[in-house]
């Protein structure tokens, strides 16, 4: 428990109090159990029992507004961060004593708490942990041949495969929304009343209080000259300095003070924008060779592509970059032309069209040279074309040979079956098939690689009558063209530019307050500021100021190495 | 060409490495003398040791080769690519090499402002352990040109900002450390609250960073390249995790004043979970980030 004088920390059993050697009143002594019903007396007990920093870590401007607040009900007993169990339990059972809370004063506490918060990101959090350990939007058969159907029955009960769209994730998300949207409003009430309001004067018992403090002894008595080299100090400092009497208030970057409120308001416009895009925005995927004409029915227009190309690195394979030429075509007239790449997208009435992936129609547009050979008598029988859509009659052989697939990167794995392993041209293959004029179906492999015809003709195609080799391959090319629309992408980016502020503010530019006052024989200054190692190091230089310029001036070592070191 | 940027990071991870060595001794040396002085000696000035001196111009030392070694790397990346990557950031041996710039430099500034050395065998074992990977032979050390996807200042925002961000979060972790180590050899708690209050300064000063670089910067490059500013990528997902749990930290210690262990434990999972993100993700789970 502490003095209710000096509020300095006191034992519990004593009478007396041994720093100031007030009489120590328990709370029950003080109003009487029984006595304690009318609200002002109430609060006064609450705020005997707070620290009296004057901190604001609780969210209010002062401990006095705090112990309204939790009379009210609309701050939690144990909201003062400094206070000891003890004071808190004892503000409890004072408040057990509270005829009647209203229902919405409760309601707004639990509202603006942080423990709900932290109850919802931490719920959010799991989730979110869930949600990557189990693929998201996949196949229902992928779901099945891992969890078994059983298993894929509960993932579906419980929405597992598309947890961030599932309900209860956006219900939890909505909740926080709301969570943080209330801690604004309460919050930045009290920052306009600190912004717009001067600053409210401080005893020098509050400031002893504070979370930095300095106390200095002055060996003559007090002269104006202390206080106004103080300020001087402080304006050095780019304090700005009000003097009244025999105490100073000084305060600077105090719209640091913003930065917390800021900044959940941004995380409220941010994600109000996610779901205002949500159900406003589209994403779609076109493919398209040149000279196509494509429509966007989102956006009323059609597209048409010009030219299409790739450009690579100076003798490398690799792409340096996609190009596209589009032009807009809005009710037949050419609204627009210009080349995209990748990150430069082009936007018509709000439609974006992103560069997002290239390569050669193999599959559709492909046109394959293949070299016909008898293994009998090694006689080349020619070359013919063979097209992804057509196919072609060997008159000398008697068959007929058309497309099947083509892969690129042609491998084997394990179980001895042929794949596509990549989409790059490493080991380009043609699967053909035969029908002959004698009714005979066979399948076989045409290879661009000799290492790779040796080896079919040797291990996995022996004895066939005919050598077929991949001599020349070209497709058409295609541009991947990922179209999409996103309305609210302007409330999303000023909710980024806000954040930006709101970090900036908080974190970078935090506010100052600082309290100074001289009676007879001591300097007091006292400030809450949340970087206190900096300040400290600020006071230390006061100190030294001070000493160095006024030998009446006399600072105590010990209390110097208090207020340097402990606080 | 015998000089370029790999030759500085090898000087580098040598130059961490004997550096991690002092701190060490520092922090064996410094015990036994401060365990009997503690009381007359205040708090502000850690003892000074020859380790301790040697240690901090190795570090210095090192992290000029490191800085060396990343504007060279520049030069040969947009020599490489013709476009001028500001900073070396498209790949894995290139992201490592930047972060084990990037931690011990913030941590010289934090032991110059807080007088002391004991975090100095972490923050140099990270930086060395992280180097040491990048140059061993599991990771390709050619200068690749760029790949579309890469050729965005966006991209260099991202990645830049998230890893100076995450070097922060790297001394806040290793003040946990020393912490937790402190607490554990039961070391009284008047003693503990430098190293709690450098973590804390360490993840108010790094929390922005990461944000803006993860969330903002990283949102803004996948709108202009993918046409969706959020994806729920693994990867994206983890950095939200990581996200959130450093939120939970600022939130506990400004309302709570969680402070000492609680606090600790926190930092220490939160950090895990940005190294999750950044190499747990990659093995493990698959996605869009295949870059690095």
């Amino acid at each position: 428990m502490r003095c209710p004088v000096c509020h300095e920390p006191v034992p519990e059993e004593g009478n007396f109090c041994s720093h100031c050697g007030a009489k120590l009143l328990k709370i029950e002594e003080k109003f009487g159990l029984n006595a304690i019903n009318e609200h002002q007396q109430r609060v006064e007990a609450v705020a005997a029992l707070l620290v009296g920093k004057n901190c604001g870590a609780c969210g209010f401007a002062s401990c006095a507004e705090n112990a309204e607040a939790i009379v009210r009900g609309t701050s939690g007993y144990d909201s003062c961060v400094a206070s000891d169990p003890q004071a808190r339990e004892k503000i409890k059972a004072l408040l057990n004593l509270e005829p009647k809370v209203s229902g919405w004063a409760l309601l707004w506490r639990w509202l603006t708490s942080v423990r709900l918060a932290i109850g919802l990101i931490l719920a959010l959090t799991v989730i979110s942990v869930v949600g990557t350990l189990i693929p998201q939007n996949a196949q229902p058969l992928s779901y099945i041949d891992k969890f078994g159907a059983q298993g894929y029955q509960w993932i579906q009960f419980l929405q597992l495969d598309r947890l961030f769209q599932s309900w209860y994730f956006l219900a939890f998300l909505f909740a926080l929304l709301v969570n943080t949207l209330c801690c604004t409003i309460k919050r930045s009430r009290v920052s306009y009343r600190l912004l717009a309001r001067p600053m409210p004067d401080r005893s020098a018992l509050e400031i002893a209080r504070m979370d930095q403090h300095l106390s200095v002894s002055l060996g003559a008595p007090p002269t104006s000259d202390v206080l106004k080299r103080v300020k001087g100090f402080l304006e050095h400092f780019h304090y700005h300095v009000v003097q009244s009497d025999a105490r100073l208030k000084a305060h600077k970057r105090r719209f640091g003070r913003l930065g917390v409120d800021v900044l959940h308001i941004s995380l409220v416009v941010v994600l109000a924008g996610a779901a205002a895009g949500s159900f406003t925005s589209f994403e779609g995927f076109q493919a398209a060779h040149q000279g196509e004409t494509f429509e966007v029915p989102q956006g009323g227009f059609s597209v048409r592509v010009d030219n299409l190309w790739s450009e690579s690195y100076a003798n490398q394979s690799r792409v340096k970059d996609w190009f596209t030429t589009l032009t807009v075509l809005d009710d037949g007239r050419e609204a627009l032309t210009r080349t995209i790449q990748v990150n430069q997208p082009l936007t018509y009435k709000g439609v974006s069209l992103y560069q997002a992936s290239f390569g050669s129609d193999w599959w559709d547009r492909g046109k394959y040279t293949v070299q016909v050979i008898r293994n009998e008598d090694g006689k080349d029988l020619g070359t013919y074309e063979v097209d992804s859509n057509a196919s072609v009659y060997v008159p000398l052989a008697q068959f007929e040979l058309s497309y099947v697939t083509f892969f690129s990167d042609f491998a084997v794995d394990e179980n001895l079956q042929s794949y596509n392993r990549s989409k790059a041209l490493n080991n380009p293959a043609l699967y053909l098939r035969l029908q002959g004029a004698d009714g005979t179906d066979k399948y076989v492999w045409a290879f661009a690689q000799n290492e790779m015809r040796t080896l079919y003709q040797t291990h996995l195609a022996t004895a066939q009558a005919y050598q077929f080799n991949l001599v020349g391959m070209a497709a058409d090319q295609f541009t991947g063209l990922q179209i999409a629309r996103n309305p609210a992408l302007p409330v999303i980016y000023a909710g980024f530019l806000l954040m930006g502020v709101g970090l900036f503010l908080n974190f970078y530019w935090p506010p100052h307050w600082v309290w100074v006052t001289v009676d007879e024989h001591t300097l007091q200054l006292g400030a809450n500021a949340k970087d206190s190692q900096a300040f400290e190091l600020g006071l230390r230089a006061l100190v030294n100021e001070l000493a160095c310029r006024d030998k009446n001036v006399d600072v105590q070592p010990d209390v110097q190495e208090e207020v340097i070191y402990v606080r | 060409m015998s000089v370029d940027s790999t030759l500085f990071f090898y000087l580098s991870t040598i130059g961490y490495f004997v550096a991690f060595l002092c701190y060490l001794l520092h922090a064996t040396a410094r015990r036994t003398v401060v365990t009997e002085a503690l009381a007359t000696v205040p708090l502000h000035a850690d003892t000074p040791s020859r380790w301790g001196r040697w240690a901090t111009w190795l570090t210095g030392t090192a992290v000029v080769f490191s800085t060396l070694g990343v504007v060279l790397r520049t030069l040969e990346l947009s020599q490489v690519s013709g476009w001028f990557m500001p900073l070396p950031v498209s790949n894995t041996y290139e992201t490592l090499a930047f972060f084990s710039w990037a931690i011990p430099a913030l941590y010289l500034w934090f032991e110059w402002r807080y007088r002391i050395k004991s975090l100095g065998a972490v923050v140099t074992g990270i930086a060395f352990v992280l180097i040491a990977i990048a140059s061993s032979p599991l990771v390709p050390q050619d200068v690749t040109p760029l790949v579309p996807a890469l050729q965005s200042y966006w991209l260099v925002a991202h990645v830049s900002f998230t890893l100076v961000g995450e070097a922060l979060f790297s001394v806040a972790f290793a003040a946990g450390l020393i912490l937790l180590w402190k607490v554990w050899r039961g070391t009284p708690w008047e003693s503990l609250k430098r190293f709690d209050e450098i973590s804390y300064r360490a993840v108010a000063l790094g929390f922005p960073l990461f944000s803006l670089g993860g969330l903002v910067f990283g949102a803004i490059w996948a709108q202009n390249a993918w046409g969706r500013y959020w994806g729920w990528d693994p990867k994206e997902t983890w950095m939200l995790i990581s996200w959130f749990i450093y939120a939970i930290y600022l939130h506990a210690r400004v309302r709570w004043g969680w402070k000492y262990l609680r606090a600790t434990w926190l930092i220490v999972i939160g950090y895990l979970t940005t190294i999750f993100t950044w190499f747990g993700v990659n093995f493990l789970l698959s996605g869009l980030h295949s870059y690095g």
